[in-house]
């Protein structure tokens, strides 16, 4: 057997030639396995002798001999070779089969090959931000909206928070009609701005009429003008409940109203300090990718380009907008960069991992599908099975092993703990969160409901 | 002779169980011909597609007969009525009919 490499990037590429004994046997146990299946006209089920099926599957034959020499060959081919594909689909091609020859190539990625950099005392900033009183109160206040009750108030004219039930009248332009009867809180930006401007001081049975009020399709573009008639038919005032011993029994925050206030202020700890945590870890991430550049293997990245997408559409789905085909390729292009980084990431948290000695335990295995068993709410046993059967215990290891390398940098890095405003003096404004943005998404679907 | 195209002469190899053990075992070639073909148009036409190095030692030639086949109930219908002819040759390499189609 003779086998020549060649290096083009991470792709290396192997013209493997094989001839004798090995490949005339291989040929003809893929002729016997052939002439079981076909039916040719002119021979009897499983009489086809093999001088036709060769001349007939000529190409099938070819190719199947070439896969069954890949999946015998393979693994010695690479030992002797000291190669490693990143990942397990290999491709080839160019097969020539000739009498008992075999000739083909067989392609596959590598694992990059890099220095590591040093990872130990890597500056991180981070916010510090202490729970104030003022955020407990505001998350009382939050508490106590939620709970928030609604009584009819016949003759109240209406106010901002208020429950209001309106029969509603569109005459669009181009004549078409639409009327319902539908609740609003008024303020909670469902209505628009200037049909709210006009309800509100009015009472029941009071109509109100808005001219030129634009409308809007699907993708938020204007198609045309209606005139809105709006009828009050009922009004509930809105009363908030006390925050008192009692309302924090209900909601089952403890005995006394300073009980709750200490559990408040925990959850709000705690949540803060997850943040924190999380936030980190991105940075570390961010960090380590930022000190490296080198090549990663396109098949890995293609992987989890797609595994971003899925998570991208479930996210989608999630917030009641269906993903179609157009978005789903723009987000590809967004998300290709972040692939490229998370690829490269995990080779170098794989790399750390390997200089420090860092392993996974079968234990730590078992623990963590026993919690996803528990998140799924199913057995062990079957989280096992599910994740042996995707091929997915390798992502579970990996996803232990970069926790504790993580962990591991956490422990060695300098993180600068510093005030919000110095935070924003250093490194500029931080981005706010994306609830805003969400709600924007949803706004066009909302006006055309009106 | 006449000009007629070798390939109008021999219609088709034939390809079944039998024809395959003939040119196996016996060195013949079975093919489908013109009804009207005879065997010195057939030796021709076999030497003409197959080359130099092939000689015809013998050929011989058969009507099968068409047999009656019925479609559930209605009408007897008739397979066709074909000329087979059964080449004899000789050549340094084997022809393998499967390849000739």
């Amino acid at each position: 057997m003779s086998v020549t490499v060649e290096e083009k990037g991470l792709v290396r590429t192997l013209t493997v030639e094989e001839r004798g004994e090995k490949i005339k046997n291989l040929v003809n146990e893929v002729i016997k396995e052939i002439s079981k299946q076909v039916n040719i006209p002119g021979f009897r089920k499983g009489h086809v002798p093999p001088s036709v099926i060769k001349a007939r599957y000529k190409d099938v034959i070819k190719e199947e001999v070439a896969k069954k020499f890949v999946s015998e060959e393979l693994q010695n081919i690479l030992q002797e070779k000291n190669l490693t594909p990143v990942s397990p689909d290999v491709t080839f091609g160019d097969i020539e089969l000739n009498g008992d020859t075999l000739k083909l190539k067989i392609a596959f990625e590598v694992a990059p090959e890099f220095e590591l950099k040093d990872y130990e005392g890597m500056e991180i900033p981070v916010v510090k931000y202490e729970v104030s009183d003022e955020d407990v109160e505001k998350a009382i206040q939050t508490l106590l909206e939620q709970r928030a009750k609604y009584e009819p108030a016949e003759d109240k004219p209406v106010e901002k928070g208020d429950l209001i039930k309106i029969h509603y009248h569109i005459i669009a332009d181009n004549g078409e009609e639409e009327e319902d009867d539908f609740e609003v809180i008024v303020g909670a930006n469902q209505l628009r701005p200037e049909i709210e401007e006009k309800i509100i001081g009015k009472k029941v049975g009071d109509e109100i009429e808005v001219e030129n009020v634009p409308l809007y399709d699907e993708q938020g573009k204007e198609f045309g003008k209606a005139t809105v008639k709006v009828k009050i038919l009922e009004v509930k005032k809105k009363i908030l409940p006390e925050f008192n011993d009692e309302f924090v029994k209900e909601v089952g925050l403890g005995e006394n109203v300073e009980e709750a206030k200490k559990k408040i202020r925990e959850d709000l700890q705690k949540k803060v300090d997850d943040a924190k945590a999380r936030e980190l870890e991105q940075k570390i991430i961010d960090e380590l990718a930022k000190q490296y550049d080198f090549e990663v293997p396109s098949s890995l990245v293609k992987a989890e380009l797609e595994y971003l997408l899925q998570d991208y559409a479930q996210q989608l789905e999630r917030i009641g907008i269906k993903p179609n085909q157009e978005m789903l390729a723009a987000a590809a292009r967004g998300l290709e960069q972040t692939a490229i980084k998370n690829v490269r990431v995990m080779f170098v948290l794989n790399k750390i991992a390997e200089k420090e000695g860092i392993e996974v335990t079968e234990e730590e295995i078992n623990k963590e599908i026993e919690e996803m068993a528990k998140a799924y709410g199913a057995t062990t046993e079957q989280m096992r099975q599910y994740l042996e059967e995707q091929g997915a215990i390798n992502n579970v290891i990996y996803t232990i092993l970069r926790r504790k390398v993580i962990e591991h940098i956490k422990e060695k890095a300098n993180i600068i703990e510093m005030t919000p405003e110095e935070y924003e003096e250093k490194y500029g404004k931080k981005e706010t969160d994306t609830a805003e943005s969400s709600k924007e998404q949803n706004q066009p679907e909302e006006a055309k409901k009106e | 002779m006449s000009g007629r195209n070798p390939y109008d002469i021999l219609i088709r190899p034939v390809l079944t169980e039998k024809a395959v053990r003939l040119n196996e075992k016996e060195n013949k070639l079975v093919f489908e011909v013109a009804m009207d073909a005879n065997k010195i148009e057939i030796r021709k036409a076999v030497e003409d597609i197959l080359g130099d190095k092939v000689k015809v030692k013998e050929v011989r030639t058969m009507i099968v007969k068409p047999k009656q086949k019925r479609v559930g109930f209605g009408k007897p219908g008739y397979t066709k009525k074909w000329k087979k002819a059964i080449v004899r040759i000789e050549s340094e390499e084997p022809i393998n009919i499967a390849e000739l189609i």
